[in-house]
């Protein structure tokens, strides 16, 4: 472009801009939704995919084995018909029967059969593949310490199979409910490398929706699949979800027009929002992710280097008095109400307030007491000997270094205030924020004595992970307590999820009074919503679920240039 | 001139090798796990562990550097782990993305910075000389993220004149060609603008000394003794070798503006490779970060060369054998 | 002539407080200044008399002690209240410099006063000083500076200091917070009962724990910030966000409404913590400012260095050294900081060290190569010819003949870089790498402001402003140097 032309077009824009909106001719908008979304997905193959986005998307892409969804008030999963019209259980809970329709296809036309889903198994449970749902087979047959799909899944016919499970458990049909991916594209799919093979730029799946276009970075464009029969087909012509990282100017797109959906809207903006933006509509997920800070309970250093059996405590945090004394000392409450106002709900433990009926309401939980605090610190033998104004024990002070990941703003926060607040009883904290790779895999590998971290809750009750065995990841604190341990077995093999209750409660006791970590608060996310999209149905399974129901209330209404 | 060419390509291979294996192992001692982005939530906890294995990051490190190499000669730049396709295939997506806006930023820079510098340098001393002056030190000062976000709030949000983000509207793949590019075209003003506009500034005052030196010189006296229009001189004798230098600021700028594009990229949604570089470095995305600094080497060595070019065409004293 | 001797004879007033005898001299703009500046430090010291007497207190108290009982140093001794020592040591060092300084040149006048060579250094100062622009960019670069090495006498507040945040945090500019205040007995973090001092000298470790405790102490901890209140019988009712909350009289300071209630004013309004953003701003100058001066230092150092050595040794060394510089400077800079950041983060060093060390190491190239293109210019001059024949060593030839005819470039580019670094450094804090929370560095507080952006347009303007005025003084007064030691330009102008 020579620089005469430039300048023209320079001056051509001056003239333009002012023109502003076209009108006329049908606008293809109106039977488009746009998402704003924060992070690209990393891949649409439902067996290798991670991204919260992938997920989010993935589940309007490919048939679902049950039509899942969440009672509020019930706080449980209800799982109705999909790919699977009806189920039974046999042979004392160990086999799982199901009856699968038989005039399902592909986008490609070719019928879904019992043998993609056997594949599709056989992919999620294969080392090799690393899948990060592995874990969902665990509890299928294993043949010398392999998942084996061959004595796992039993085919009858074109429409039933059956399930064998090791052991009875209330999670089987969440276990179950993993995307069936097609065997005639994947068949000779190398699975070492198959999060990158070509073809899951392209997926096939029978869904709602079916992918037109992803722009790497850029968006994902979703167009309606005309031949879906699962559940419904959608209404919509299009979604497209378009990937702003910047939280500035992605709430500037929503305030605009130009995003329908963006996700999370910040508290601090809902007062702005809601005075100067009537066309934004904003709705709360209930609680699904909490937020806390971790209290190594073992001695690390005996941790790595010897065997990982009955470890000493850790010489600061070892004793649950003084885990008690610390979430004493900082005032959880006004942190929660800073931050999230009211979007934010105590954490008394880890079991999300969504599971109504596995919740001990009868926990109080601990206040902001210094005095408590420090009453709790003496009895536990610290005390400021030396009169620098740090407690003091054996010759060693009590100081330690708490991370956090960078750039969170919140956690950032909270490692100020808890800075401050330990402070005031005594503790020295220094803080220390890190990349969060760096972050989560020390975490993950228990080299942190204190960290900041959170947790986003799966939909069925499993506490196994975070306090099961010392040496799991999740078990981020190094938490060990026979009863619990009791407890998971009992709580996990019982006929019906429900029965698990009294067992769920007492661990819920048990973590209330050893306080492996201190629980902060429950982050309720705000969606905001353009008033022009109806029927969305925003709920605690993610933005996107049932969005074959969207629908675009008012034409004409999205801003164009 | 060909011959000189193919030397300094030549001789860019082993320096190009070098910033490879200096990336490559820096980046690998670097604390923080590649795979452990994905470990959270509901995930099989021995995931990891698979996924290192597979992905062959649990070879020692002489062994991974060996294997590394074998595959650069072979042309492979290897998988992303973080994006999940071949590094080849996602930067094919990028540089053009990143092309278009640095090569309108650059234009943008020059012909505005040196626009600028002949305006002051012309009207020396006078008030407009000090208020261009001023005002392209106050713009050159801010930061570029800063700029960004007001531009988006004023003119994007408030005035409602230009797009707030991203590279053209959700549905510009259905317009038609003209309309398409006037949609990338308005969505390019700002981000262009704001990456842009320090280096505009810059230009300018460079420009203008390197002008202002010239017209000092005894030739361009002559040109005006011999009663040739000042259009004429300035035009034709001093703008020719003031604008020598201004070209060696071209080659040099390349790495600043692909620097600046991280965050230009980031505050306007614009899928380029400075976002890619530091998410990819965020991830510890291995095979992506060495391909992206490849990119980078070779924008910023290509733009010298072009640099060194354009000084034969504007300067024929200048030979190259 | 005459004018210089009445200066000599301008008696003891002149001798004595700097700037008075450039007044007399008919130098009134830089007299006043210099006058001003001097004056503003007694100043200083009487408006914050106590904190001042407090930190000389504990300085004293220290010293003593250290000799004394270095065992329990750990007691007493703590890094920010070395930093109250060090304003209080500047407060009162700069204007005994001033003086002395003055007291030199008057009397070097009255020696060299028949002398009219001037150096080539003296020659460029008064070439500067005409240039009004340049000056006034120096003179705005040394208040800043100022301001940063003595920020506990300038800071309204302390910076880290958040109290109640429901109340205080997104407070325009200019606004005001209610707080009530709170007696001693209310306040458990002052409880010192338990305190018991090992140490051989244990009253006056307890003094000195005391009086650091009260230097350091941000004072918001013996206050409650409250949106209203209004007293009810024996209790006070305030409103602090939603919540209504009751607060005894008996926890106050005083049953007087007139007494336990205050405001705090906050020029530049609060953050979304609640600290003042004028005390964050002038303690993140400290950082943002000596970074900037530290980094370049090190790369012009570091590149000056390896300039000289490439162009004076030639050959193997230069090709060596320069092909090492190709590679780094084919590196975009932000990609090659972010990696080495990411590289080094976790070794024990304050995160303000590492970008200090990264940023002055990662951008010395530029200055090599300049200074490797005088040296070869300078390197074929008659002097170092000759200097060579003399036999003299390299190290010598470099430092007295080389190295003194090319720093004038060197300078002017520093000059110009400053700025550059202190940009660098919010560019950092955007990527989430830049100076750890909760020390404030303009960088972070403007990072720290922009999610706030469409509400709360202060928390990241004003400091974006800091750094405009800053980088934009920088450049004015390396242009004015680089006009100023340019003599084909100097010519030019007369």
């Amino acid at each position: 472009m020579s620089p005469r032309l430039l300048f023209i077009a320079v001056l051509c824009c001056g003239l333009f801009v002012s023109c502003g909106k076209k009108s006329g001719e049908k606008d293809p908008m109106n039977e488009t939704a746009v998402v704003a979304l924060s992070g690209d997905a990393d891949t649409f193959n439902p067996i290798v995919s991670g991204s919260a986005t992938s997920g989010d998307i993935q589940g309007n892409i490919y048939p679902m084995m049950f039509d899942v969804s969440f009672d509020p008030r019930d706080g449980s999963l209800q799982y109705d018909p999909g790919l699977v019209v009806r189920w039974e259980s046999a042979n004392d809970g160990l086999d799982m029967i199901l009856h699968l329709r038989t005039d399902v296809r592909w986008e490609d036309g070719i019928l879904i059969t019992p043998e993609d889903i056997k594949f599709s198994f056989s992919l999620y449970g294969d080392p090799e593949v690393a899948s990060p749902r592995r874990n969902y087979v665990e509890s299928m047959i294993f043949t010398d310490g392999k998942f084996d799909p061959n004595r796992s899944i039993e085919i009858i016919d074109d429409s039933t199979m059956v399930f064998h499970f090791a052991k009875r458990y209330p999670l089987q049909l969440f276990h179950l409910n993993l995307h069936p991916i097609p065997k005639h594209i994947y068949r000779n799919a190398d699975r070492k490398t198959l999060r990158a093979n070509p073809a899951n730029e392209h997926p096939v799946g029978a869904g709602p929706f079916k992918l037109d276009e992803w722009v790497h970075q850029q968006q994902i464009d979703l167009v309606r699949n005309p031949t879906c029969t699962l559940p419904y087909p959608a209404k919509l012509d299009r979604v497209i979800f378009r990937i702003i990282s910047e939280p500035t100017t992605r709430l500037t797109e929503l305030k605009k027009g130009t995003v329908d959906v963006m996700s999370p809207v910040y508290p601090d903006d809902v007062k702005d929002i809601q005075e100067n933006n009537p066309n934004i509509r904003l709705e709360t997920l209930p609680p699904r992710s909490y937020e806390y800070i971790g209290w190594m309970n073992i001695d690390i250093e005996e941790y790595h280097n010897s065997g990982k059996k009955n470890i000493k405590p850790h010489p600061l945090f070892g004793d649950a008095r003084v885990r008690q004394a610390l979430t004493y000392a900082i005032n959880r409450k006004g942190i929660m109400e800073h931050e999230l106002g009211t979007y934010g709900e105590l954490a008394v433990t880890d079991f999300s307030p969504i599971f109504r009926w596995a919740i001990k309401h009868d926990l109080i939980p601990y206040p902001h007491d210094q005095e408590k605090s420090r009453q709790l610190l003496r009895s536990a033998g610290w005390s400021d000997t030396n009169g620098d104004g740090i407690l003091d024990k054996g010759g060693r002070d009590f100081e330690f270094t708490l991370y956090y990941n960078i750039g969170n703003k919140r956690r950032e926060y909270v490692a100020t205030v808890v800075q401050k607040e330990l402070k005031d009883v005594g503790i020295k904290v220094n803080l220390q924020s890190v990349e969060p790779t760096v972050l989560f895999q020390n975490i993950e590998e228990k080299r942190y004595d204190a960290f900041i971290g959170g947790f986003r809750v799966k939909l069925a009750i499993d506490p196994s992970d975070r306090w099961g065995d010392v040496s799991n990841p999740f078990n981020t604190v190094g938490f060990q307590n026979r009863r619990i341990g009791e407890l998971l077995k009992l709580g996990l093999h019982v006929p019906n999820e429900r029965d698990a209750g009294p067992f769920w409660k007492e661990v819920q006791s048990i973590i209330h009074q050893e306080q492996p970590c201190t629980f902060l608060y429950w982050n309720k996310d705000i969606v905001g919503v353009n008033r022009r999209l109806k029927n969305t149905n925003i709920n605690v399974l993610g933005v996107s679920d049932d969005m074959w129901d969207w629908q675009i209330g008012d034409p004409n209404s999205y801003m164009t240039y | 001139m060909t011959r000189y060419i193919f030397r300094r390509v030549m001789s860019a291979i082993p320096l190009l090798f070098g910033l490879l294996t200096f990336t490559f192992f820096i980046i690998r001692l670097a604390p923080g796990d590649p795979v452990s982005l994905y470990v959270q939530g509901d995930v099989d906890p021995a995931f990891a562990q698979n996924l290192r294995n597979s992905l062959g990051l649990n070879d020692p490190l002489p062994v991974q550097y060996v294997k590394w190499v074998k595959s650069m000669l072979l042309g492979e730049m290897g998988v992303s782990f973080s994006r999940n396709a071949a590094v080849t295939k996602i930067l094919a997506d990028t540089i053009p993305n990143t092309l278009l806006l640095t090569v309108f930023a650059l234009l943008f820079n020059f012909l505005i910075g040196i626009a600028l510098g002949i305006t002051t340098a012309l009207k020396r001393g006078t008030c407009t000389d000090h208020l261009v002056n001023i005002t392209s030190l106050f713009v050159y000062s801010m930061p570029e993220f800063w700029l960004g976000l007001m531009l988006i709030l004023g003119i994007s949000l408030q005035l409602d004149l230009l797009p707030a983000s991203g590279m053209h509207s959700p549905l510009a793949k259905y317009l038609s060609t003209p309309r398409y590019l006037w949609d990338v075209f308005q969505h390019m003003i700002l981000p262009v603008f704001v990456l842009g506009v320090a280096s505009a500034a810059a230009t300018g005052r460079y420009m203008r000394g390197s002008l202002l030196e010239v017209i000092n010189q005894d030739y361009v006296r002559t040109a005006r003794a011999k009663g040739l229009s000042e259009f004429l001189v300035i035009g034709k004798h001093a703008l020719r070798n003031a604008l020598i230098p201004i070209i060696t600021l071209l080659g040099l700028s390349l790495p600043f503006l692909l620097g600046g594009a991280v965050i230009v990229e980031t505050v306007f949604a614009w899928p380029g490779m400075g976002k890619l570089t530091v998410d990819a470095i965020f991830a510890r995305d291995y095979p992506l970060i060495i391909g992206c600094t490849l990119v980078s080497g070779v924008m910023v060595i290509l733009g010298n060369l072009l640099a060194d070019i354009l000084y034969a065409i504007v300067d024929p004293r200048i030979r190259y054998e | 002539m005459n004018d210089r001797r009445l200066d000599m004879d301008g008696g003891w007033l002149q001798r004595n407080i700097p700037g008075l005898s450039f007044i007399a001299r008919g130098q009134r703009t830089f007299g006043w200044l210099l006058l001003a500046y001097f004056l503003m430090f007694p100043v200083l010291i009487l408006a914050n008399l106590n904190s001042f007497i407090e930190g000389m207190r504990s300085m004293g108290l220290s010293v003593f002690l250290v000799l004394v009982d270095f065992d329990h140093h750990r007691l007493f001794l703590r890094i920010d209240v070395l930093e109250h020592w060090l304003s209080s040591i500047l407060v009162i060092a700069m204007p005994v410099l001033l003086w002395w300084l003055n007291r030199r040149r008057l009397r070097g006048m009255a020696r060299d006063s028949d002398e009219h060579e001037l150096s080539q250094w003296a020659l460029a100062w008064r070439e500067f000083k005409k240039n009004r622009i340049a000056a006034t960019g120096l003179v705005v670069i040394i208040i800043l500076y100022t301001i940063a090495f003595l920020c506990p006498y300038f800071a309204p507040y302390h910076p880290n200091a958040f109290q109640d945040g429901l109340v205080t945090k997104f407070r325009k500019p200019l606004s005001s917070v209610t707080v009530l205040h709170l007696n001693e007995e209310s306040v458990s973090s002052r409880n010192l009962a338990s305190l018991r001092m090992q140490s051989d000298y244990p009253s006056l470790v307890r003094d000195l724990v005391l009086i650091n405790r009260d230097l350091t102490d941000d004072g918001f901890a013996s206050t409650r910030a409250v949106d209203a209140f209004r007293v009810e019988g024996a209790e006070v009712k305030a409103t602090v966000g939603d919540d209504l909350v009751s607060i005894p009289i008996s926890s106050l300071v005083s049953p007087d409404p007139e007494e336990f209630a205050g405001r705090r004013i906050h020029l530049m309004g609060t953050d979304s913590y609640g600290r003042d953003i004028l005390s964050r701003i002038i303690y993140g100058s400290r950082i943002s400012l000596t970074l900037g001066f530290v980094a370049v230092l090190l790369s012009v150092t570091f590149g000056t260095l390896i300039g000289l050595l490439a162009g004076y040794f030639g050959r193997f060394t230069d090709s060596v050294l320069m092909r090492f510089v190709d590679v780094l400077l084919a590196f975009p800079a932000l990609f090659l900081i972010l990696i080495i950041i990411a590289a080094f983060e976790t070794i024990a060093v304050p995160r303000v060290v590492l970008i200090v060390l990264v940023l002055g190491l990662t951008s010395w190239m530029g200055i090599s190569r300049l200074v490797r293109g005088e040296v070869l210019a300078v390197k074929e001059r008659e002097f170092v010819f000759a200097a060579r024949a003399l036999g003299l060593g390299h190290a010598r030839i470099l430092r007295r003949h080389i190295l003194p005819n090319i720093l004038t470039p060197i300078i002017v580019n520093a000059t110009l870089r400053i700025g550059g670094i202190i940009l660098v450094e919010a560019a950092l804090s955007y990527l989430n790498i830049g100076v750890q929370q909760p020390t404030a560095s303009w960088g972070n507080i403007i990072f720290e402001g922009k999610d706030f952006l469409s509400h709360a347009w202060w928390i990241s303007t004003l400091p974006g402003f800091a750094i405009v005025v800053v980088v934009v003084c920088f450049n004015l007064v390396g242009d004015g140097l680089r006009d100023a030691f340019d003599p084909m330009l100097n010519n030019e102008r007369v």
